[in-house]
């Protein structure tokens, strides 16, 4: 019973509540009313039963007597006038009339009941009384006052009766009055004392109704606020708060338990979730946040934040491990380095040395190449005299040459002559021969003219032999002196050449001086960019040993949290790495209880159900 | 060529059988009969005329005469060279026809007894087109003695006479 009251629903609840206020005021008001239509029915059975029909009873005995009187009177009135005996019987008869009205009320009101009996006595003896009275009515219209005067004492007696029996009947009906009022008084009372009772019960049951609503209501109310309290100020601790009975709330069906059953949820959630991270504030960032649902923003965003985290922290590890890694790559480096700075040092100097020999090797070619160009000045210039006067010569033979051909020329002319000359003789002999035998002297002439032309040809000849000669002579000598002029122009050219290189050699020494002078200089500024190097290498190296040391401070500073990476930071993780199973989280349905109890560090999972292996995993193997 | 003449005076004096004039094309000495030869004289300019065959170079305008000139090497086929102040021009006169003949140098007069005068070697029936009469010897050296019938007496010439 308790266990559906508590079931129901709140309205329902206050509606039951309220109903029962209604019931227990319904109870109280029909109790009343009851009571009061009990009362009321007495007070009317009282005043009907016995008021009205003491009253009714009483008017009707007043109208008796009065009709007695009225008798009386009647019977007095004999020997009076008419006129009276009539207002007389007038009188009587309206005294019976209204007698017997009023015991036609009393009718009404005796005829059953307790005084029934006693009424039907009295109608009985009315009705003897009455017949009596008819009887004096009659004579007494008839102005028959004898009867009047015999009925005198049957009417008495019959009055007397019917007056005690009124009057047994006044003391019944006023006992019984009184009686029943004193009965009613009772029941009155006894109806207060009822409703009082009854108001008292509506009462405590209303104050019991309603401190056991109320308590169903606010005391978990109450609990939750507290716990609630609790929350806000984020302290978890809240489970000593939370008795069994609390506990039991959840199971029920109303709006109570239904609240109860998702704060439980909520609680539960936040609990597990603010243990989760005090987990994970330990270092702990294997942890596994529990998502709840879909929408849990929390869950999703520190399951976010430590996946990240994780992630950042792995990262960090990597980066610490490959900055050592370079730290010692580069305290090896700069070992390598230093000892190459060193030997780089003792070349220098050697090399310095070697520098020296070589600048002065150099000064000593600048000199020598010195003199060697002023020498090939010198014999430029004189190598320019011999050509100057190979070029007289030349010019001198140019002469010569022209004048040969000048000769040339003139021979010519005379070998022209020679052969007109010899034309003529043979036109001669043509004509001599023509002329037969007449011109045999003409033929003889033509012959020494022949002659001549042949010597002269011969002598020109001889000539142009002669000056061939001489030109070919002139001409060998020309070429000679071409050759030899030639051949001094190629001194000259190479003495000159050899005055160009030997200048340029001297530059060139004078350059080379200098810049051995720079070399000098740059290998003193090596050997100290040496030495830099050597202090920079040692000082790299030390760096390097810093570097490796931060990173394995960065290490150690990570080391704090217990990582996914395969590689143990602690043994502990390990070892919780390798035992706990991959498991599914949705953790929409579960009940509270079966959350609290789990409580292993398993690993860390997304939202979606995965089944996910570690390196971890496989270090069994 | 002198000596020969004082060797043999009377051959000049007498008659002009045997005696040749010489003249030179390339290494090649060539005789005229002299009393073909009117007379010797140096290149002139040359005249040419149309239409006519390319050895005969044209005119020339001798003291008033306007003699026809042909080249002998072209005529002999032999490459045209270019004329120099040695080139002469050997007037002949044979048959009415007078005909000046280019040739690259004239040497001398020449007395060839008939003993030195031998037939032309029969190599083929087709040679040279028979210019060359016979041979003449001359100490080592070989005469080519033209047959100036042959010479002028080409069809060719024909035109060339009907010309002038």
């Amino acid at each position: 019973m308790k266990k559906w009251f508590e079931n129901l629903k709140i309205s329902h609840k206050l509606s039951v509540g309220f109903a029962i206020l209604c019931l227990v005021t319904v109870i109280v008001g029909s109790v009343g009313l009851i009571n009061i239509f009990r009362i009321k029915i007495a007070d009317a059975t009282l005043y009907e039963t016995y008021t009205k029909g003491l009253q009714d009873a009483g008017n009707a005995a007043v109208d008796f007597q009065q009709l007695r009187y009225d008798i009386y009177k009647l019977r007095k009135s004999e020997g009076s006038k008419q006129s009276d005996i009539d207002s007389a019987i007038e009188q009587v008869e309206e005294s019976k009339t209204s007698f017997e009205s009023h015991l036609e009320e009393c009718d009404a009101s005796l005829s059953t009941g307790e005084f029934s009996s006693q009424y039907a006595s009295i109608k009985d003896s009315w009705s003897s009384y009455l017949t009596l009275l008819d009887e004096d009515l009659n004579a007494a219209k008839e102005n028959d006052f004898d009867v009047l005067t015999e009925n005198s004492t049957n009417l008495g007696d019959g009055g007397t009766a019917i007056r005690d029996d009124f009057t047994a009947l006044f003391d019944g009906l006023s006992q019984k009055a009184s009686e029943k009022s004193s009965s009613n008084e009772n029941l009155a009372y006894i109806a207060a004392l009822t409703i009082g009772i009854v108001v008292l019960a509506g009462i405590a049951i209303s104050i019991f109704l309603s401190r056991y609503i109320s308590n169903l209501i606010s005391k978990p109310m109450q609990t939750l606020a507290k716990v609630s309290d609790h929350i806000a100020l984020g302290d978890v601790d809240i489970y000593g708060i939370i008795t069994e009975k609390d506990k039991q709330v959840k199971y029920r069906k109303d709006e109570i338990g239904a609240f109860s059953l998702a704060f439980n949820k909520l609680i539960d959630g936040t609990v597990k979730l603010s243990r989760e991270v005090e987990t994970i504030a330990t270092g702990d960032l294997t942890a596994a946040v529990t998502v709840r649902s879909e929408k849990d923003v929390m869950g999703k965003a520190i399951s976010e934040l430590v996946d990240k985290f994780h992630a950042l922290a792995v990262s960090i590890v990597s980066s610490a491990d490959q900055v050592d890694a370079g730290a010692r790559q580069v305290a090896d480096s700069s070992t390598a380095l230093s000892q190459g700075a060193t030997e780089q040092a003792s070349s220098v100097e050697e090399l310095s040395a070697s520098m020296e020999e070589i600048t002065s090797q150099t000064t000593q070619n600048a000199e020598n190449a010195q003199k060697t160009n002023e020498l090939a000045k010198t014999i430029q210039k004189n190598a320019d005299v011999s050509s100057a006067q190979m070029a007289e010569m030349l010019r001198a033979m140019e002469e010569i040459n022209a004048s040969s051909d000048n000769i040339g020329k003139i021979i010519k002319v005379i070998e022209d002559i020679a052969f007109q000359t010899n034309i003529l003789a043979l036109n001669a002999a043509v004509e001599a021969a023509r002329a037969g035998q007449y011109g045999k002297g003409f033929a003889v002439v033509a012959e020494e003219v022949r002659n001549l032309a042949g010597q002269s040809s011969k002598a020109a000849k001889e000539t142009t032999e002669l000056i061939e000669n001489s030109i070919q002579k002139v001409g060998n000598g020309t070429k000679i002196a071409g050759e030899t002029s030639a051949a001094l122009s190629k001194i000259i050219a190479g003495v000159s050449q050899a005055g160009e290189l030997v200048s340029s050699i001297a530059t060139a020494s004078n350059e080379q001086a200098s810049a051995l002078e720079q070399i000098n200089q740059g290998i003193t500024e090596i050997s100290q960019v040496v030495q830099t190097n050597a202090a920079s290498a040692e000082e790299c190296a030390a760096a390097s040993e810093e570097l490796s040391s931060q990173a394995d401070c960065l290490k150690e500073n990570v080391s704090v949290f217990k990582l996914n990476t395969g590689r143990s930071m602690s043994a502990k993780s390990n070892t919780l790495k390798n035992s706990a199973n991959p498991t599914k989280r949705m953790n929409e349905e579960e009940p509270e209880s079966q959350e609290e109890k789990r409580n292993s560090k398993v690993k860390k999972t997304a939202y979606k159900p995965n089944i996910s292996l570690r390196d971890g995993d496989f270090g069994k193997y | 060529m002198a000596d020969l003449l004082k060797n043999n005076p009377k051959s000049s004096e007498d008659d002009m059988k045997g005696r040749f004039l010489t003249f030179q094309i390339d290494q090649d000495m060539f005789g005229l009969e002299l009393h073909n030869v009117m007379e010797i004289v140096g290149i002139q300019p040359i005249t040419g005329l149309l239409e006519m065959p390319d050895y005969v170079k044209g005119i020339i305008n001798l003291r008033g005469k306007i003699i026809p000139v042909m080249d002998v090497r072209l005529r002999f086929k032999k490459p045209e060279k270019d004329y120099t102040d040695r080139t002469c021009i050997i007037v002949i006169s044979f048959g009415g026809i007078s005909i000046g003949l280019i040739v690259d140098c004239v040497s001398e007069v020449l007395t060839i007894p008939d003993e030195d005068i031998v037939e032309k070697p029969e190599i083929n029936a087709k040679s040279s087109r028979g210019y060359v009469r016979n041979i003449g010897k001359i100490d080592s050296k070989v005469v080519l003695l033209i047959d100036c019938e042959k010479l002028l007496n080409d069809e060719d010439l024909d035109a060339v006479a009907a010309q002038l």
